[in-house]
């Protein structure tokens, strides 16, 4: 990353200075410098108004309470955040969202290892295999969840139904078990994101030199060999890409546990996830000062992993 | 009576000027008695369920025929989304002109001043003898109305006559009792569970509304009363402990299974015999189970120390932030007229408030006896349990009762720790 950079800011002062005359018509460096400036300052006033003031009034709330409207409100100190860290909830639902995370990032090896087979020289239908994989992401989470939900159903879902013909005699509950009911809503998860991960590695394996493979083959290396010395270090940074968006979606994880997982399920208690958490708090309950505290707390976590994932990428990420 | 509905009238808003709602909003509401008919005004109309569409539209267009430069446009939201829509429009000053109101919400909203005084539309005809009083009470706040009842709810049996026959066992009679229910929904759970049939499948866990709001006042019990909880009353629990003893022995269907299959799905597939619903699943069971509605009856709920169900109803409100609130107030009055709520009782999906319009909707399902519903509610129907901010402790009651349902934790116990939870919840409310 910070390699391109360099480069690109090497190369804008060489059109001054290498030949002023041809380049006079195209516009004088002044003007070069002024457009920038315009069009990113739009983009950053988007972004000030619509991330960084919501982050700061969500930061103020958090140390508010305020009636069920948001209206009356009263500095209120540390106190949104004593009554969190005291909440027995919050530990329980830091464990789920890291549990569900770590599935997640399951999904992100899975699809190396899917479209490196997609990209396999000599496969035929690779475009109906991308779409295959591709659809999944384009439907609608919510609609999906639905079906998955049948799916899982304990009576009379297709897996349970399968596995009693394979003379399982008892086949669980799915979603209403403890533990094995966010494994499932993990494992729906990691089947919506495949899609797109396959899509970004696609696109990451394209832009492998075909050389490396054929030097490696005139030097005898194997196809498992080729894969696990030239496309897996290559794709490193589309790797390092997916690993910090799925950390990301993963702690924000909700519609799927919303959708699958229902108010006066036994075990949604012990599922919720960190934005579920605040998700009742705020909206349910009424507590926005409360709500707002587990959202800061989110933001911590993310911000936290997201540097300490991108301080270790220098360890493991290639770029060419 | 024409003079005293117009003092009273006049009383409620001499007590709004006092109560300082703002010079803009009383010159506004100085008049609400009636509206010119040339009257013009955009007004917003908020509701939930989308079965009630044809009845909404045609109650404004009568509206219309009195007040035809009055428009009005409508909004629906699903119910999962209404009341956070709600709330966030409240905040933002943006609240519909008028709009459904249910008995968790009302005092909230009341309470807030979010809501108009509806005691001025004594002048417009709203009569208020002319609702149930359990209604007229649940849209009360501090002695003001703050809502028109609009319809009402009470709780039944539904029952599946073809199980009864296939499993050997008599159908209920009005006057059961706990006992019969249990030893019916025992002998038919024992005899369907090589088929995956239960004697009866309830939503214990997700809908209080249909299942223990209901034994509770059977067994003498409360759940709140002079804001204090009544779960750990000793009545109370035996109430909630029913519930855990009928799932126990395999009478009622246990949660993981409701939870799996909501029992609505599981009664209209067979998969029980007995399901306690209120009479608004009565449109969905006949849409559902068209051409087979004569295999299917319903029975008033089983007595326990006495008779009881619980009801509740839906309420006409406006806004009291309105741009139009002369207008909305007449829209308001309008629904909650006699002509509108019959309009309602042909729709079908509700039972309308207005007493003397009912007799219309148990005619909508003449296969079935559905006066029963009618005639709880005036015969042993006890409120629904709400209080200032009623969704804060009512949406935890699952998180405690549920392992109770389940035998993991022990009734009194889960019982006792609610109360203590709803009594914290509700010395906040002050």
């Amino acid at each position: 990353m910070t390699e391109v950079g360099a480069r690109d800011g090497r190369a804008v002062p060489s059109p001054g200075s290498a030949s002023p005359s041809g380049r006079r018509r195209r516009g004088s460096p002044t003007s070069v410098g002024a457009w920038p400036v315009a069009f990113i300052g739009l983009l950053m006033l988007g972004v000030a108004v619509f991330y960084y003031w919501p982050i700061v009034k969500n930061l103020i709330t958090s140390f508010q309470q305020t009636n069920a409207f948001g209206g009356d409100p009263q500095f209120v100190g540390f106190d949104n955040y004593t009554a969190l860290f005291q909440d027995p909830g919050l530990g329980r639902a830091i464990v789920n969202t890291v549990l569900y995370t770590v599935i997640l990032l399951l999904g992100v090896p899975l699809s190396v290892a899917i479209s490196a087979m997609i990209e396999l020289k000599g496969l035929r239908f690779k475009g109906l295999y991308r779409t295959v994989y591709f659809m999944p992401y384009l439907a609608m989470p919510m609609a999906v969840a639905q079906v998955w939900k049948i799916l899982y159903n304990g009576d009379f879902g297709l897996i349970n139904q399968v596995l009693k013909g394979l003379r399982v005699s008892n086949p669980p509950y799915w979603l209403v078990t403890p533990w094995l009911a966010l494994i499932s809503v993990s494992v729906f998860g990691l089947w919506c994101a495949i899609g797109f991960n396959v899509i970004i590695l696609s696109s990451g394996l394209k832009s492998i030199p075909v050389e490396l493979y054929e030097a490696a083959s005139i030097d005898g290396a194997t196809g498992l060999k080729q894969f696990r010395w030239i496309t897996v270090p290559l794709l490193t940074p589309s790797i390092f890409f997916l690993t910090i968006m799925t950390t990301i979606g993963g702690f924000q994880l909700f519609d799927a546990i919303y959708a699958m997982i229902s108010r006066g399920n036994p075990v949604e208690p012990q599922t919720r996830s960190l934005v579920r958490l605040f998700y009742q708090q705020a909206f349910v309950d009424s507590n926005q000062g409360g709500g707002a505290a587990i959202a800061i707390v989110i933001l911590a976590m993310v911000a936290v992993v997201t540097v300490i994932q991108f301080i270790g990428q220098k360890k493991w990420v290639n770029y060419v | 009576m024409k003079r005293r509905s117009f003092l009273t009238g006049a009383a409620a808003l001499a007590a709004m000027a006092v109560a300082g709602c703002g010079s803009k909003e009383s010159s506004s509401s100085s008049a609400p008695a009636t509206i010119d008919p040339d009257t013009t005004a955009n007004l917003t109309l908020a509701y939930w369920d989308k079965n009630q569409t044809g009845t909404v539209t045609a109650n404004i267009k009568s509206f219309n025929e009195k007040y035809p430069k009055v428009k009005v446009t409508t909004n629906l939201t699903a119910y999962a989304d209404y009341w956070t829509k709600l709330k966030t429009q409240a905040q933002g000053n943006e609240m519909p002109d008028v709009l459904w109101m249910n008995g968790p919400h009302i005092q909230l909203y009341a309470s807030n001043g979010m809501l108009a005084s509806l005691d001025g539309l004594t002048s417009q005809g709203i009569g208020w003898g002319n609702y149930p009083k359990a209604l007229v009470d649940l849209y009360s706040f501090d002695g003001t109305h703050f809502g028109i009842p609009k319809d009402f709810d009470t709780i039944g049996v539904f029952y599946n006559k073809d199980i009864f026959k296939a499993a050997g066992v008599a159908e209920p009679k009005a006057g059961w009792t706990w006992d019969d229910f249990h030893q019916k929904a025992k002998a038919i759970s024992d005899w369907g569970k090589s088929k995956g049939v239960w004697g009866c499948a309830a939503a214990f866990n997700s809908d209080a509304q249909s299942t223990y709001y209901n034994t509770i006042p059977q067994a003498d019990g409360f759940v709140i009363k002079d804001g204090k909880s009544g779960y750990d009353d000793p009545k109370t629990i035996a109430g909630l402990q029913c519930w855990t003893d009928w799932i126990k022995d395999g009478s009622v269907a246990p949660s993981k299974v409701a939870t799996s299959t909501p029992p609505d799905q599981m009664f209209e597939n067979g998969k029980c015999a007995m399901f306690w619903g209120g009479d608004w699943m009565a449109s969905q069971l006949a849409t559902d189970l068209k051409g087979k509605e004569e295999t299917f009856q319903v029975v008033e709920l089983p007595k326990g120390a006495k008779q009881a169900t619980v009801i509740h109803g839906l309420g006409w409100s406006v806004a009291e932030k309105s741009a139009n609130k002369a207008a909305a107030l007449a829209l308001a009055a309008h629904m909650g007229s006699e002509a509108a709520q019959t309009m309602e009782a042909k729709n079908g999906t509700a039972i309308p408030a207005f007493n003397g319009t009912q007799d219309a909707w148990v005619k909508t399902y003449p296969q079935w006896d559905m006066q029963l519903f009618v005639d709880a509610a005036s015969d042993y129907a006890v409120p629904y349990p709400v209080s200032k901010n009623t969704a804060v402790w009512a949406d935890k009651e699952p998180d405690y009762l549920t392992p109770a349902f389940s035998g993991t934790t022990p009734v009194p116990t889960a019982a006792k720790n609610l109360a203590d939870f709803m009594n914290a919840a509700l010395a906040k409310e002050k």
